[in-house]
């Protein structure tokens, strides 16, 4: 009696779709897995925010310790965000002023342009101008941080240090760098 | 009213001395929310103006000093005592005082007056039944007489006995006395947590209808019931129809155990509000302390099986009660964290997880194999792999292994992932705290008593937390590597699979460790200052005291190597691990070290990992079955070479995690250290300690309630603890598994022949001289390339490794802190070789085989030939 033959359906193919369709699934997971390690790579905010949250953490720690056996320590504020570089603040100004600019620009051509749909339509140029507006007091802004730096007034660092227009700051990495960045202040007495 | 000589039992603290132990403990049950009739105390203050005004003192020295009387005349005497007691005058505002509190509850309702001696209901002497106790107290006078009667239960003949017999001082001894609202029982009784006569994994019950006083006092035959202590069923010789309490008071003694940490003996009454509590004390005689036993053991019995192995590295050798009763609660803690996140703390329910036998801590590895079993595809097999090297019926593994359907197995991952996705953040948040704590340098004399425990308590929240965390970590971390042991195994076959997995995380060793940490930065100075000047070298490694001396004497060069020295003194002075000694108690441990740079050595370089998976990668990109798998497939990526990255990644992510931990915990360990050795100082400035060392023969409440004025704890008692401890000792390592009584069992045959085997953990071969080292102090006596032979290392031993040509050790597995140390310096190491401490001497020639696990041991006429 002749042996049955065994049959492999991917070496065989006898369907002949099980190979394209196997072969499509792995591209596209690979495609979402490549995709998946460039958005990390590019959005690292994600991991320096919770190492600040970490190091808040572990200031509370050490400050309650601390207060147990009657010492303050104080230490700086890990969540806060620092300057950009100038440079960084003079390009966003250029790029924010061309946004505002093509933003008016565009809504008044289509208000002028006879052969469009939005010919007289106040909306368009409603729009153009506020774009162009918020657009252009931003980038008055970052004109203004690019050329004073971090020279500027208290509320301007507040700004910076609170919004977007600072950077988030990598608290101490190291244990040891975060346990120098901490300071004894005074013993606590009786308040009289 | 405001009273001096009563306090009410609020559970605001009360210290034994003022109030007695029964009052104190009653105090304690208040302050953890146990159901416990109102009740105030009338101090011992009270009851020592009243000896001294009514001139009692050469009546009590006459009691104290004469014979006991004979059998006869005891009746006799107690009446003697007592008359003289009640005839006693007392002074009007004292008695006033009695008199008003009593009148207070006497306003709800009759009362009972309960003694509370200061010398009463210690770990091994209760005096359970040997103090008055008066109910049903519903008159002014009456009240007064039975605190007189309960004063002069202190001189009773048969408690003078019970002293005298227990070894116990009679100096300064006062009673006080509790008052207490009596409870409107239906049933009272007692109840002992662990059956003193029968098996220690029942809790015995008592119980009769009405008050206690009747059972207390033998005049009726109780209800008895057996409860097992794991499920809580109820076995009975008595009618139980009627107490459909006795599970709920079953739970109620079990949770008073947990936080009392030893067996309890419970007095308890059953009323309209529920169950009330109305005394618990440790139970002290459910058996003779073993000879080893200094107080602090766990109660041997049932069918659990303990191993040392696997908790070693944290609590290495004989502890000492005071480290115990520091860290076992912890460690308990953690584990049944642990148990809870990942859905199995039934398991763990009304057992003990953390044992200790002849001094020594141990794992309940019935508990880990259950939690393992109820885990889908968990298998006992693993956790004996895990804490033993291998598994203990490796016929049995795959079978035993549990299933679960789809659901249950992706429920555990979920609560897995969930528990391990904040471990790393847990890690770098406690290991920063404790680096910051480490470097506050906080002037420890200044502070008063009670700010230095708050101070000690903040500590002390901070290492259960760590505790929770390394427990959590070391869990990931097996179940991490074993994951890339396993997957690597399918491709590659199960031999290798356990190969690459060593190699893939060798580095895992955190810079940041105790060991490593400063080591390293020892080494930078050396290399900076010493290695190219002949003259400092020479100076360094001449061992004598004047060492420093000498190098300064060199100049500028000489100052500068000191500066740098005392420098990193300053910034890792005061880590150490609980059983060592830190830099800055003894500098004599950086001397050693940096000489030890000092001294010529041939050793290979580490496993790199990076290349080790570059390599790996390789090997497997070469099969062109691989090739063939992955164009089928149409990987654009290679998926699995990005899963094996993944995994070596997260392997080596909660190895690091672990050991961070693990250091953390060591560095807080000697912030810790310096609070105990202050309280050891102002203890032994008082005379509550004759000698400060003795310290650690107490355990942390009995140090507390020193510092905090309490009596000290009697001497015969510690020289007691201080012989057991000894004994323990010398009785050597615990058997590798065993049940009950470690004792028992018979003693192991020890592997004596020229060729031991062990668990491979670390690859190279090396033949040297053997150094057997029983302590990390015997560290000092090792010769650079001399093979260490011991019975388990922790972290603090890592300078050790920096010397040493091999490791050789009892104990440890895949993850043990040796084999990670070992693979990182490049270390040939070969552990888990039964009794080698004991059938290798030191000076005895070895040949290892880090990557076999084979030891051959080279006759002495070889040796010498060579």
């Amino acid at each position: 009696m002749p042996e049955a033959r065994r049959t492999d359906p991917v070496r065989d193919d006898e369907l002949g779709v099980f190979v394209p369709a196997l072969m499509g699934v792995g591209v596209i997971v690979s495609g979402v897995l490549v995709l998946a390690d460039w958005v990390t790579h590019l959005l690292p905010n994600g991991r320096v925010r919770r190492r600040q949250r970490l190091a808040t953490g572990a200031k509370g720690l050490v400050v309650s310790v601390a207060g147990a056996a009657g010492v303050d320590v104080v230490g700086p504020d890990y969540e806060i965000r620092e300057w950009r570089p100038r440079l960084v603040y003079l390009g966003a100004t250029v790029v924010f002023a061309a946004v505002g600019g093509g933003a008016l620009a565009a809504g008044l051509i289509a208000y002028n342009d006879e052969a469009g749909l939005l010919y007289r339509n106040p909306w368009m140029v409603g729009l153009g101008v506020g774009a162009a507006a918020v657009f252009g007091l931003l980038a008055l802004q970052l004109l203004f941080f690019g050329i004073v730096h971090r020279r500027s007034f208290r509320a301007a660092h507040v700004l910076v240090e609170t919004t977007w227009f600072g950077r988030l700051k990598p608290p101490p990495d190291a244990p040891g760098e975060f346990a120098r960045s901490l300071r004894v202040v005074k013993p606590k007495g009786k308040k009289r | 009213m405001e009273y001096h000589y009563a306090q009410f039992l609020d559970g605001h603290g009360s210290v034994a001395t003022d109030v007695g132990g029964k009052a104190s403990s009653l105090d304690r049950l208040v302050a953890d929310g146990f159901p416990v009739p109102r009740a105030a105390v009338i101090t011992a203050r009270a009851y020592r103006s009243f000896v001294r005004d009514a001139a009692l003192e050469p009546f009590l020295k006459e009691l104290r000093e004469g014979p006991l009387p004979p059998a006869d005349q005891i009746v006799a005497d107690r009446e003697r005592v007592e008359a003289e007691f009640l005839a006693a005058p007392m002074a009007a505002d004292l008695e006033e005082e009695i008199l008003g509190l009593v009148g207070e509850f006497l306003a709800i309702g009759p009362i009972a007056a309960r003694s509370s001696a200061t010398a009463e209901d210690m770990v091994n002497a209760s005096f359970a039944g040997q103090y008055e106790t008066f109910l049903g107290l519903t008159a002014p006078d009456e009240a007064l007489d039975a605190v007189r009667r309960c004063w002069a239960s202190l001189w009773s003949p048969q408690v003078r006995s019970y002293r005298r017999r227990e070894g116990i001082g009679e100096d300064d001894l006062a009673m006080a006395v509790i008052i207490q609202s009596m409870a409107d029982a239906s049933w009272a009784g007692v109840l002992f947590t662990r059956d003193p006569q029968g098996s220690a994994l029942d809790i015995k019950v008592e119980a009769v209808p009405g008050l206690g006083d009747d059972l207390v006092s033998g005049r009726v035959t109780p209800h008895g019931f057996l409860i097992d202590r794991a499920t809580l069923v109820i076995r009975s010789r008595g009618d139980r129809s009627r107490l459909g309490f006795l599970e709920d008071l079953a739970r109620v003694a079990l949770r008073i155990e947990n936080r009392a940490g030893a067996p309890q003996d419970i007095e308890w009454a059953m009323t309209r509000k529920g169950i009330q509590i109305l005394q618990a004390r440790p139970i002290t005689v459910a058996r003779p302390l073993a000879i080893h036993d200094d107080g602090f053991d766990t109660r041997v019995g049932g069918s659990d099986e303990y191993t040392p192995r696997g908790i070693s590295e944290m609590l290495p050798g004989v502890v000492p009660p005071l480290l115990w009763s520091i860290n076992a609660p912890m460690l308990e803690d953690a584990f049944r964290s642990l148990f809870d996140a990942i859905g199995v703390s039934g398991v763990a329910e009304h057992r003990r997880i953390i044992g200790r036998f002849r001094g020594r801590a141990t794992l309940n590895l019935s508990v880990l194999r259950e939690a393992a079993v109820s885990l889908p595809g968990g298998s006992a097999a693993e956790v004996e792999r895990q804490y033993l090297g291998r598994a203990l019926d490796p016929d049995g593994d795959e079978s035993e292994a549990s299933s679960g359907n789809l659901f249950k197995r992706a429920a555990a991952a979920f609560r897995n992932w969930r528990a391990n996705r904040v471990l790393a953040d847990e890690v770098r948040l406690v290991t920063h705290a404790v680096h910051g704590i480490a470097e506050l340098d906080i002037n420890l004399a200044k502070l008063p008593a009670r700010r230095l425990l708050r101070y000690r308590a903040r500590i002390r929240d901070l290492a259960w937390r760590i505790y929770a965390t390394e427990v959590a970590a070391s869990s990931a971390a097996a179940a991490a590597y074993r994951a890339l042991e396993v997957q690597i195994g399918r491709w590659l076959g199960d031999a290798e699979g356990v190969l690459w997995a060593q190699r893939l995380t060798a580095g895992t060793l955190a810079e940041s460790s105790v060991g490593a940490g400063r080591v390293n930065r020892l080494k930078d100075i050396y290399q900076r200052h010493v290695a190219d000047t002949p003259a400092l070298q020479a100076a360094l490694t001449s061992g004598r005291p004047d060492r420093r001396e000498r190098i300064a004497a060199l100049g500028a060069r000489g100052e500068a190597f000191l500066e740098e020295v005392d420098l990193c003194v300053r910034a890792f002075g005061a880590q150490a691990v609980y059983g060592g000694r830190t830099w800055n108690e003894d500098l004599l441990g950086v001397w050693n070290q940096l000489s030890a740079f000092a001294r010529p050595g041939d050793r290979e370089p580490g496993v790199d990992s990076e290349q080790s998976l570059a390599e790996l990668i390789e090997l497997l990109k070469q099969s062109r079955r691989w090739q063939f798998k992955r164009i089928i497939t149409g990987q654009l990526i290679d998926m699995r070479l990005r899963m094996l990255r993944r995994m070596v990644d997260e392997a080596t992510l909660y190895l690091r995690c672990r050991e961070e931990a693990k250091s953390a915990l060591l560095v807080l360990g000697g912030t810790e250290r310096a609070v105990i050795f202050e309280m050891a100082n102002r203890l032994t400035a008082s005379g509550h300690l004759a000698y400060s060392g003795d310290v650690e023969l107490f355990s942390d409440g009995e140090l507390e309630q020193m510092l905090l004025g309490a009596e000290p704890v009697f001497s015969q008692e510690l020289e007691r603890r201080r012989r057991a401890l000894n004994r323990a000792k010398d009785a050597g390592p615990l058997p590798e598994v065993f049940q009950g009584d470690p004792d028992q069992r018979t003693a192991e045959v020890v592997q004596s022949g020229p060729v031991m085997q062990g668990w491979a953990a670390s690859p190279g071969v090396v033949r040297a001289k053997a150094r057997v080292l029983t302590s990390l102090e015997e560290g000092t006596t090792l010769e650079p390339g001399e093979i260490i032979v011991a019975h388990s290392t922790d972290p603090s031993w890592t300078p050790l490794f920096l010397v040493a040509g091999g490791i050789v050790l009892e104990e440890g597995g895949p993850l043990s802190h040796a084999a990670i140390v070992a693979r990182e310096f490049g270390l040939p190491a070969v552990l888990n070789v039964k009794d080698a401490t004991r059938s290798i001497t030191t000076g005895e020639e070895l040949l290892i085989d880090g990557s076999s696990g084979a030891i051959r041991r080279i006759p002495a006429r070889e040796s010498a030939d060579a």
